[in-house]
């Protein structure tokens, strides 16, 4: 099971996602387009950066692709900020339709002075929920009126 | 001659003012009556036939070509004169272009542009349109392309919109990789903007 936390504020998940890079390679037979060069993926209030960040097109049956950003792969160390909360990974997949964002790879949580770590993150934008997993370990700040942790 | 007395001779006299008169009347029908059918003007081009000679200017030329990896490349213009700047470099007007490659064919379209047959390459000039086979549309004031390898470079900001959306970015490069498949980059700061919404994804 995982330990339930909240993230960011909710927002709608129709919002336009801004991303900014150095570098975007479109390589028209593979169907690929690369981002490059301190990308910073933007939705709403919520920010991903990455180094890298591939994007994959919706298809529909036979594979083709239907136009339409279906996925969002960052890689090679990702932050992810959204109001208050900040999370790192080494990789995060952000599913544009569904607006939910999955980090692995030894996430760290911070919230204020609390953090979080686990394997895997997996936050719903448009709900502001988030579930880490795998081996999470939950680091207070001993002071005397440290805040209680969000956990439920 | 005296008066003819017998109806026979009265004939032959009458028979030689008629009958000419009848043979000239037919003669001038020959011309006058044939005319009046079809009068079809002789159709012609009414181009300005010495502006045309001293500007040596081609109507609709087309350049075609096979890159080094046996790609086909073609090239159409409304107009195309020799420009002063040297041999074998044409000013051309309103191009449209198609390069092959692996993923399909990239359309160039643009106002104009000058061709350097030598050097083989063009350089389009005045609202450049770029059209990629995965429905990437790239729009620029410039771009420079080779014609033996494919190369293209836009020298200058470019917008393009597309399946993931529509950006802007400083410049774009595409050239043919060793297979022979064309990589599009686009850099100096790219920014995209994709819209879900339009996309009719599922917002929870």
């Amino acid at each position: 099971q995982g330990t339930g936390i909240a993230f960011g504020t909710p927002q709608d998940g129709d919002q336009p996602v801004e991303v900014t890079a150095e570098e975007l390679q479109l390589d028209q037979a593979a169907g690929t387009a690369v981002f490059s060069g301190n990308v910073i993926v933007g939705q709403g209030d919520m920010r991903l950066t990455a180094p890298r960040v591939d994007v994959t097109y919706m298809t529909d049956a036979d594979g083709n692709s239907t136009g339409g950003i279906d996925r969002l792969h960052a890689t090679g160390g990702v932050t992810m900020t959204s109001g208050g909360e900040a999370a790192e990974g080494r990789e995060a997949v952000y599913t544009v339709g569904s607006g939910q964002v999955v980090m692995t790879g030894d996430v760290l949580l911070t919230q204020g002075q609390n953090a979080l770590a686990g394997e895997r993150l997996t936050v719903g934008l448009d709900d502001g929920q988030g579930v880490m997993e795998g081996n999470v370990r939950v680091v207070f700040q001993p002071q005397d009126e440290a805040a209680e942790p969000a956990a439920q | 001659m005296p008066r003819a007395d017998n109806p026979y001779s009265r004939f032959v006299a009458w028979a030689k003012v008629i009958l000419p008169l009848a043979a000239l009347a037919l003669l001038s029908s020959l011309f006058l009556l044939p005319g009046r059918g079809e009068r079809t003007a002789i159709p012609f081009a009414d181009v300005d036939i010495d502006e045309l000679a001293r500007e040596q200017r081609l109507g609709s030329p087309s350049y075609s070509g096979t890159t080094e990896k046996g790609r086909d490349v073609s090239l159409t213009a409304e107009t195309a004169r020799p420009s002063a700047a040297g041999p074998g470099i044409f000013d051309a007007r309103m191009l449209t272009g198609a390069l092959e490659t692996d993923g399909g064919q990239i359309g160039l379209r643009s106002d104009g542009g000058v061709i350097d047959t030598e050097a083989d390459t063009v350089d389009l000039a005045g609202n450049v349109v770029v059209t990629t086979a995965d429905g990437y549309v790239v729009r620029s004031d410039r771009l420079r392309s080779t014609l033996g390898q494919i190369t293209l470079d836009t020298l200058g900001p470019v917008e393009a919109d597309g399946p993931a959306g529509t950006l802007t970015a400083g410049r774009m490069t595409a050239s043919e990789t060793g297979t022979g498949n064309v990589v599009m980059v686009f850099n100096e700061g790219v920014r995209l903007v994709y819209l879900p919404a339009d996309q009719g994804s599922d917002p929870q």
